[in-house]
């Protein structure tokens, strides 16, 4: 977790105006999701890992155990869909008979299921290179440059800020409770866990309070005023991103047969 | 008429779970003085450090800013904050921007300074604390003594007059400690006025021009270090002890090292001068030089 906001700053594309990685994401995605053919879902899923892994420079064994955390959640939604129950018998690949259920996978279902997964792990890719490329602060500046509502992009700020205030305290919790046996089996584990839950909770109102009272004596007046940076937009890389994504929507209509 | 920059008279507060902090608590502070508050854990100064600010308003008893009332309204609280700054203990509570230098603009921005004035604020004073390279980091990746220092500059770029902080030099490394002392000092320099809070008695002697000691939310010592700190019994009641200066001092004249009429020395330099300069030992020393 924190190694993604560590990547976020220190990486080959940091310097690269965020509008670009942003605009590089959101088209890819868009055409992830719009035209989900296979051939589709694989390029974007391989076109992220290499500007992740090549052009950014963040560590591939690290960027593959991050594909793995979704992956185990993609799993489990896939068989759901990959599975159908019916009362009818169907041209089932493999099939359970219980009762007058059937519960087998059908052709169908598993194609469906390969292709949401696909689709899901190539948006997830496109997800993580913005992640691992632009800072929450940059993310931020553009989404208020596209006229986000101030509100959310503060409360997007502020709990960023938290989720750090938050491990951090959660860690030094946890360690105190283990320097005193809080974990040594499974019993006194939970209960220690509920005590940790319990204290993050009174912990983070005092903080909030705390930070409130430091914000009031800055005079906060509702305003957390955002600064950016002025960045050049880089003709090439414009240039680069049309390109790639243009080719990747030839090639998909191409694939996908409607060309 | 009056040369205090900040005045409390008779306050009271009581926090709402029934805690009284402040019990009739007056002070007066001088402009441009280095001022130290000391008191045990939970005497009240950190609640009294947020009525300087106009944060907590109290329950009984008036807050004076350059000889006039504050209102607690929003123009009279802006003009209080704008002039009265305090770096909290911890920077966590205070720093809630990602980067640096937004965190610390955000004050000069607050008192409605255009961007570029704010920005030029913020640099200067992250020049004078040393931190204009962290300037685009997020605050999450900075060591505590880098944030404590952010945490102090977000409050200097809003250049207010009087600059209060709640135990600067805790929970830091001996070097980063001598560092905002250094930077304190130079603050002095540009004629501010200081408030410090700490249990540090040795710091508070050697550091203060004016001392306040607070116990049960009350004022019951106050004066220049060298008066306040030769009173044990005082500073037993409060929670304190005596700093070691002091008791050097004391001892070397028990001893009949040095003579009784010797002044107290305001700091560790002063106490070694006396000694070099009034010692048997020190003449010892010459005597075997000279044969």
């Amino acid at each position: 977790m924190l190694l993604i906001d560590h990547y976020a700053y220190n990486n080959k594309l940091a310097g690269v105006h965020p509008g670009e990685k942003f605009l590089f994401f959101a088209v890819t995605v868009a055409l992830c999701l719009a035209l989900p053919t296979t051939f589709t879902t694989l390029v974007v899923t391989l076109l992220m890992a290499g500007a992740v892994v090549f052009a950014a420079g963040v560590p591939w064994r690290f960027y593959l155990k991050l594909l793995l955390l979704p992956g185990a959640f993609l799993a489990v939604g896939v068989a759901a869909v990959a599975v159908s129950v019916t009362r009818a018998p169907q041209d089932f690949i493999w099939a359970i008979h219980t009762g007058q259920y059937f519960a087998g996978i059908t052709r169908q279902g598993l194609d469906n299921s390969v292709n949401l997964f696909l689709r899901s792990l190539g948006a997830v890719s496109c997800l993580y290179f913005l992640s691992l490329t632009t800072p929450m602060t940059e993310i931020a500046d553009v989404l208020r440059k596209m006229r986000m509502p101030t509100l959310v992009i503060e409360l997007m700020t502020l709990i960023y800020r938290f989720i750090f205030i938050l491990l951090e305290v959660t860690r030094q919790i946890y360690t105190a409770q283990s320097s005193r046996l809080g974990y040594k089996n499974t019993r006194t584990g939970f209960n220690s866990l509920s005590r940790l839950i319990l204290s993050m909770f009174i912990k983070s109102y005092r903080q909030s309070q705390a930070m409130y009272d430091s914000l009031v004596s800055r005079c906060y007046s509702g305003d957390l005023h955002h600064l950016s940076e002025p960045r050049q937009w880089c003709a090439r890389n414009i240039l680069l991103i049309v390109t790639v994504d243009s080719a990747l929507l030839l090639c998909s209509l191409y694939a996908g047969g409607l060309v | 008429m009056s040369q205090y920059i900040i005045e409390a008279y008779e306050i009271e507060y009581t926090y709402p779970d029934g805690t009284k902090a402040l019990n009739g608590l007056t002070m007066q502070i001088e402009e441009g003085r280095k001022i130290a508050v000391l008191g045990a854990n939970g005497a009240g100064k950190s609640t009294l450090f947020l009525h300087f600010n106009g944060i907590l308003r109290p329950g009984r008893g008036q807050i004076l800013f350059r000889g006039r009332a504050v209102h607690y309204r929003q123009h009279s609280l802006l003009e209080l904050r704008k002039n009265v700054g305090i770096v909290f203990q911890d920077p966590d509570n205070q720093l809630f921007s990602a980067s640096v230098l937004q965190d610390v603009a955000f004050g000069p921005l607050n008192l409605g300074l255009d961007r570029d004035t704010a920005l030029a604020r913020s640099r200067q004073t992250m020049r004078e604390t040393e931190i204009e390279t962290l300037q685009n980091k997020p605050t999450h990746f900075l060591s505590y003594g880098q944030k404590k220092r952010v945490s102090i500059a977000g409050v200097l770029a809003m250049e207010p007059q009087v600059i209060i902080f709640d135990e600067p030099t805790a929970c830091l490394d001996p070097r980063m400690a001598q560092k905002i002392l250094e930077l304190l000092e130079r603050l002095s320099k540009q004629g501010k006025t200081l408030i410090m809070s700490t249990h540090d008695v040795d710091l508070a002697y050697s550091w203060a021009d004016y001392v306040f000691l607070i116990k049960n939310g009350t004022v019951v010592g106050k004066g220049s270090p060298q008066q306040v700190f030769i009173r044990p019994e005082l500073l037993h009641n409060c929670g304190l002890t005596t700093p070691w200066v002091i008791e050097v001092h004391r001892e070397l004249i028990n001893s009949n090292l040095i003579v009784d009429s010797a002044p107290v020395p305001k700091d560790r330099k002063e106490l070694f001068n006396l000694i070099r300069n009034t010692s048997i030992g020190t003449t010892g020393y010459k005597a075997a030089q000279n044969y």
